[in-house]
């Protein structure tokens, strides 16, 4: 029950590169459907994460990031692939040992009235993991309690309340207080910010940020809103309906966004400008699609696609994730700088009035410009 | 309050000093205080706010969906016939025919066990009286119109068989259902995502245009207000703060309440090596209002003044007013800097 400090940790850090944390390889969760049918909710996902970044997982509803967070945690078990945390296969854990391992491995969810249990006071949520994990009871609980409060500016007086008794931005700090608890490395904040108003995000943010700095915290953040996400992380995934469509460095990927699906997600962000947001609006006439249902051959993004339904490629074959730079790799036939998409759409236009054989297309294969 | 000299005719909603109050034991909370707009045919006013602001009561309020013991004061004119003197029949009228809603939670909002094609059918049938298959194939049009894909398959579709954004757009065909000519969306698109929200807000905004619909739309995002909107009033403590034509609200704000809260979004370019800007503390409960200017804790140019004597409204133009004690000498500032930016 209790965690012995056995020095049996010495020989983990050796079987993968020491700064790597948590790493998902080939990672597929499908969710059977009655009839045989299965939806792909993560389909083949391979990163890293870092120790103390943040890694960011940016997609729609849907898209399958939250079920990527839940496998990272082992609140749910893949169809195939794993993983590893420290090198360690999460899923070939002992019950002993991944309660061990649990301690290591925190969550913050979205909603913060609904991830408390409301006829518990801040003191027994926060102390719970306390007394299950360490056995802190009473006097030394309470202490405990105080501590992490201070830790996540609340103040002291609020540990006696009731979830309701507190505003959104206050029961998502307990949120984070409970997590930060058992003083964990690597912590899954699952849309920890997008449900309180925007004076309470900003307070929000900065204080993950703040704690990641003084604690030496690993955060996946999980997020639909891009501006967000480059606010806090270092290292970026875009997934589009199970897969990773685009990844890379913070800088890579939004000094350079390379995927139709990137460039689709940035338009779409509302901005507190009323002239850009008319224009955004333009841009986006006619050309953002309802998602319908996923193609099961091809690109999952292509009816979407500004480019994707003029080649058959896009039809026929799923784009695999390709390096195009150190830092950056894109799932995509004819990855793309925003300002050239135009020029491609002409260009791929033009090729399929000209040329019958798919084969034989003149598309440009990566990155033309001309 | 804002324009107090004569009616004038194009105004289709008047609101005059709109309040809605609750008795808490022995004490009066007044979560609305005093609430004045004007909303002409083809308007779109944003009434923005964080959570508590009091901008959705105010929305119930003017549907007359609060129900004691909420009490609501002044006036609610809908071409000069005061909504708050109906009987509830005449109301329920108004709201089928003249004045619609649509709510943040589509999927609370919905019935999820009639299909939506029976509950777009009930309201147009409530508005209007027509046959029944008159009414199906009038949903059916309107389902197409706000771009439902083949609209009479899906007609017999039950709520949970839509996405996220369809139900969304499932409502709006509901709002519009009855020919209303004011439609009232209170946070429309907050429990969607960023593509999905820019969807429904772009079709929200042809929709509104081609039928000439005047729009009150609520939220706390001043992203989504500033393409969608041509007039803009802050809400803070249940007051409207600062009132704004779309363009000066955003490019000179005046309000330090207005300024806060385009500074603390998080943007694209957002400095990464900077702190976001917050704003200290929360906002006041209904029942703890501080004395003086109610946003004065917060506030970081908060003077003496600002703890003892609440402010007035200050007109700063046509359609311009803010309440703050020094809103005259902040306009002044803001215009120097924005014609100094500019020269």
């Amino acid at each position: 029950m209790m965690v012995q400090s056995t020095p049996q940790t010495g020989a983990q850090a050796v079987s993968t590169s020491s700064d790597v944390i948590v790493a998902a390889e080939g990672l597929t969760r499908h969710f059977p459907l009655a009839g045989g049918a299965s939806v792909r909710a993560v389909d083949g996902v391979s990163f890293d994460i870092r120790r103390a970044e943040t890694f960011g997982l940016v997609g729609e509803s849907g898209s399958g990031k939250s079920t990527v967070a839940r496998l990272l945690l082992r609140l749910d078990e893949p169809t195939s692939g794993r993983v590893t945390v420290d090198g360690n296969d999460l899923f070939a854990l002992s019950n002993r040992e991944l309660r061990r391992q649990r301690r290591r491995m925190q969550i913050v969810f979205q909603d913060p009235f609904a991830a408390l249990n409301r006829r518990k006071t801040v003191e027994q949520i926060v102390g719970l993991p306390l007394s299950v994990h360490l056995g802190l009871r009473g006097q030394a609980r309470a202490a405990r309690v105080a501590e992490l409060l201070d830790l996540v500016g609340l103040r002291r007086e609020l540990a006696g309340r009731y979830p309701h008794q507190m505003s959104g931005g206050q029961c998502q700090r307990v949120g984070i207080a409970r997590a930060l608890a058992l003083e964990p490395e690597f912590i899954v904040l699952d849309e920890a910010v997008s449900a309180v108003d925007v004076s309470i995000r900003a307070q929000l943010l900065n204080l993950l940020k703040d704690l990641q700095i003084r604690l030496g915290l690993t955060y996946l953040f999980v997020s639909h809103d891009l501006a967000v996400v480059r606010y806090m992380s270092s290292s970026v995934a875009v997934m589009y309906h199970g897969r990773i469509v685009e990844m890379g460095s913070r800088d890579r990927l939004f000094g350079d966004p390379m995927h139709p699906y990137t460039h689709c997600l940035m338009k779409a962000i509302p901005i507190p400008d009323p002239d850009q947001e008319r224009a955004n609006a333009r841009a986006r006439a006619g050309g953002v699609v309802e998602p319908d249902a996923v193609p099961v051959e091809g690109c999952r993004f292509r009816h979407r696609c500004p480019l994707g339904a003029l080649s058959p490629r896009c039809a026929s074959e799923e784009p695999q994730l390709i390096q195009v730079a150190p830092d950056h790799q894109v799932a995509c036939h004819y990855p793309q700088s925003p300002e050239s998409v135009v020029n491609v759409v002409s260009t791929a236009a033009a090729a399929q009035q000209s040329i019958a054989d798919p084969a034989s297309s003149s598309l440009p294969s990566h990155r033309s410009r001309g | 309050m804002i324009a107090t000299s004569g009616v004038s005719t194009k105004t289709l909603l008047e609101v005059r000093d709109l309040s809605v109050s609750f008795r808490a034991n022995r004490n009066v909370i007044e979560p609305v205080r005093g609430v004045s707009l004007d909303l002409p045919r083809g308007r779109r006013l944003g009434i923005v706010g964080e959570s508590g602001s009091g901008k959705s009561l105010t929305a119930l309020a003017l549907m007359r969906l609060l129900h004691s013991p909420a009490r609501l004061g002044g006036q609610v004119l809908l071409d000069g016939e005061d909504l708050l003197t109906l009987s509830d029949g005449q109301m329920a009228k108004v709201r089928a025919r003249r004045m619609s809603m649509i709510y943040q939670d589509p999927m609370s909002s919905l019935n999820p066990v009639f299909t939506v094609g029976k509950q777009i059918i009930e309201a147009i049938r409530i508005a209007s009286d027509v046959s029944a298959a008159q009414a199906r194939s009038a949903a059916i049009e309107v389902l197409g119109e706000v771009g439902v894909p083949e609209p009479s398959r899906r007609i017999d579709s039950y709520p949970h068989e839509f996405s996220g954004g369809m139900r969304q757009r499932v409502m709006i065909a509901m709002a519009l259902s009855g020919d209303v000519d004011v439609l009232i969306a209170d946070e429309p698109t907050t429990a969607l995502d960023v593509t999905t929200q820019a969807r429904v807000m772009d079709l929200l905004s042809r929709v509104v245009a081609e039928r000439g619909l005047a729009v009150i739309l609520i939220t706390h995002d001043l992203g989504v207000a500033a393409g969608f909107c041509d007039e803009i009033k802050v809400m803070y403590a249940g007051r409207l703060v600062e009132s704004a034509p779309v363009d000066s609200l955003y490019q000179r704000p005046v309000h330090p309440y207005t300024e806060a809260l385009l500074g603390a979004i998080c943007q694209l370019d957002a400095d990464i090596a900077q702190p976001m800007t917050t704003i200290a503390g929360q906002p006041p409960l209904p029942g703890a209002l501080p004395r003086g200017c109610s946003f004065h804790p917060r506030c970081p140019d908060a003077v003496a003044r600002c703890t003892d004597e609440a402010p007035s409204t200050v007109h700063l133009g046509p359609a311009r007013f803010a309440e703050c004690h020094f809103a005259l000498e902040r306009a002044a500032m803001s215009d120097a800097l924005t014609s100094g930016a500019q020269s």
